[in-house]
């Protein structure tokens, strides 16, 4: 509904065009973020419905990560708002943001290192219960789910990147999000973990998370993303289907002199 | 080797079951209670008592008692504080100044220490978490506000300023030598009453580790940022860490007023008593809950005996802490309750080579 609500003076208005099915899980509405002196954001808008896929790509700095800092709340935009589920999210810090049902991965991956593998996505599990078997039995579906239940008792600090690749999207997975935000989590995958990883997202969403993805493997985004939306400079100039949006001006103009669009 | 291997093996099994807490404890606790027999035994006309009397080690289970509370704190939740003397001299002081200036009975004047140590650990953290103290800033915060005790009570006339407080006789506040007063006639009651000390406090540190506050601890200390996209309310636990481990501190405070004859504030308000209470914790493995109770068991004694031993050389137990801690720091960061799983890493590294080159 509030597709149609769009600043007009956004460049991306091309999404009021745009049917898409579903309600409205996560709204981003006019976020701006400054920095000391640099405008990282600016009045950006966009939204994401239950059970999509949305890919958010642009050049490197085009304010990708700064976006998720502030939908997550690690920290809170300078200007416009966030909602989750219709509440006002924007503002709040980061663990109640979680506990609102919004998780997150990080780029460069953050595990638990002393604590084991299960212990890891314990952590998340505890949003749901306070009991200790509870939590264990929740977090060992996720690792389930993510493929680590072999390595369940080892220290989180010991596992390959691949592992720990995946032991981060147990983290949050267990947090049982009805949105999660998944940052380049298969840069430095090797093409069979991608596959692997690209068959998660599709069963998460099957069971109606929704996804919002930043990813710099073009092929891998435009093959999975119900719509993409692109950012450059920390605008948002383009959202749509991802074989429409490839053929957009302004996102071909962007990625120029920037690095090759290999899709 | 198959009978190193089999034991190995049974062990693995026992620590698997239910009740291998339970066992281990009751172990330990009861080596602990033995332990001044024991080292009057008679070894070939060798007493262990010549060496390690019952005053030493009343000493060393105190700090074993004190770095069990403050690795509540620091252990688990990783805002290491260099500030513990604060929340000891609270207790001492809460307590002594209740008994001789209010006969107040001592036990209630140690629960009332505690609380107040709480509240004090309450502001501390409070501040410092809110302007995002970490890592050394928070330690030299926290040792401010210790320090900053010992200058106030120093200079306060109502708490008998730098003279301090020396300890009122049992029927003075109405009691009799025994529990109720907090006071005996001989070492080995106190003994005990502090091996009881060590109990409780290791038994709450093994709740707290085995339910959801204990994993949200750590998980701050891994890394907060982490923790709290997975909706752990930092600042909240971080202040329930530094609170409980207030509390259990100034009760080891309330103890040492009650079990010596005098404290001032540079006894336990002391700059030195901060890193006494927390060097066992480090030594024997930060985060642990053997390690405060092991690594006393090495640092105590050893700087006891140097320190009666060589007497004319002053500093010398000083000089031996410094010598632990940098020892430690540099070469065992996890203290000396890792020394067998490491060992085990290394011998099956070892045979894993020998098996390949084979």
């Amino acid at each position: 509904m509030s597709a149609d609500e769009t600043n007009a003076q956004s460049v991306d208005d091309a999404d009021a065009d745009i049917d898409r099915d579903g309600e409205q899980i996560l709204s981003v509405e006019g976020v701006g973020k400054r920095f000391s002196g640099l405008q990282a954001l600016d009045d950006v808008d966009m939204t994401v419905n239950r059970g999509e896929i949305i890919g958010l790509i642009g050049p490197n700095g085009a304010g990708k990560t700064t976006l998720f800092n502030c939908i997550s709340g690690a920290f809170p935009p300078t200007s416009g708002t966030v909602r989750l589920d219709g509440e006002v999210i924007s503002g709040l810090p980061a663990h109640k943001i979680a506990r609102a049902g919004l998780a997150r991965t990080f780029q460069i991956t953050r595990p638990l290192e002393e604590l084991t593998v299960v212990e890891n996505a314990m952590v998340g599990a505890h949003i749901h219960t306070r009991r200790r078997g509870e939590a264990r039995e929740i977090a060992m579906e996720t690792l389930e789910f993510v493929g680590l239940a072999d390595k369940a008792e080892e220290e989180a600090g010991e596992l390959t990147v691949g592992a720990q690749k995946r032991l981060e999207l147990a983290r949050a997975v267990s947090t049982r999000p009805e949105i999660l935000l998944l940052d380049e989590i298969m840069a430095g995958l090797t093409p069979s973990e991608s596959n692997q990883m690209l068959d998660l997202f599709r069963q998460l969403r099957e069971r109606g998370t929704s996804l919002l993805i930043i990813e710099h493997d073009m092929k891998a985004i435009m093959n999975i993303s119900d719509y993409v939306k692109v950012l450059d400079q920390g605008k948002g100039i383009a959202f749509g289907a991802p074989e429409t949006v490839v053929e957009d001006d302004r996102v071909i103009e962007a990625y120029i002199g920037g690095f090759d669009v290999d899709a | 080797m198959s009978a190193i291997e089999t034991v190995r093996d049974r062990y693995r099994t026992f620590d698997d079951q239910r009740y291998a807490p339970l066992v281990k404890g009751v172990g330990l606790f009861g080596l602990l209670a033995a332990l001044p027999t024991i080292i009057e035994i008679d070894v070939a006309g060798m007493e262990l008592a010549a060496l390690l009397s019952l005053k030493v080690l009343i000493l060393t289970v105190i700090y074993a008692y004190t770095a069990q509370a403050w690795n509540i704190m620091s252990g688990y939740t990783g805002q290491f504080s260099f500030g513990h003397a604060a929340f000891f001299g609270i207790g001492a002081y809460a307590t002594q100044a209740l008994v001789v200036d209010a006969a107040v009975n001592p036990w209630i004047g140690m629960l009332v220490g505690g609380v107040l140590a709480g509240a004090y650990g309450l502001i501390i953290g409070a501040l410092s978490f809110r302007f995002k103290l970490q890592g050394h800033y928070f330690a030299l915060a926290t040792l401010a506000f210790a320090e900053l005790l010992r200058f106030v009570v120093t200079n306060m006339s109502e708490l008998r300023g730098a003279n301090g407080y020396f300890k009122a006789f049992p029927r003075d506040y109405g009691a009799e030598y025994g529990l109720v007063a907090f006071q005996f006639q001989n070492d080995l009651p106190y003994y005990y009453l502090i091996v009881g000390f060590l109990l409780v406090v290791t038994l709450v540190s093994w709740l707290i580790k085995n339910s959801w506050v204990g994993l949200y601890f750590f998980a701050i200390r891994e890394d907060e940022r982490a923790a709290a996209s997975v909706g752990v309310p930092s600042f909240r636990y971080k202040l329930i860490g530094v609170a409980v481990s207030a509390f259990f501190t100034a009760l080891g405070g309330a103890y040492w007023s009650m079990y010596f004859n005098t404290i001032r504030p540079d006894t336990v308000f002391a700059l030195f008593k901060n890193v006494e209470l927390l060097l066992p914790a480090v030594v024997g493995g930060p985060g642990t809950l053997l390690g405060p109770i092991v690594g006393s068991f090495i640092v105590t004694p050893v700087s006891e005996i140097a320190r009666t031993t060589f007497s004319d050389i002053n500093g010398l137990d000083r000089i031996i802490y410094g010598a632990f801690l940098v020892a430690i720091v540099i070469y065992s960061p996890r203290g000396v309750v890792s020394w067998p799983s490491q060992a085990r890493a290394l011998w099956e590294r070892v045979r894993g080579d020998e098996e390949v080159s084979e």
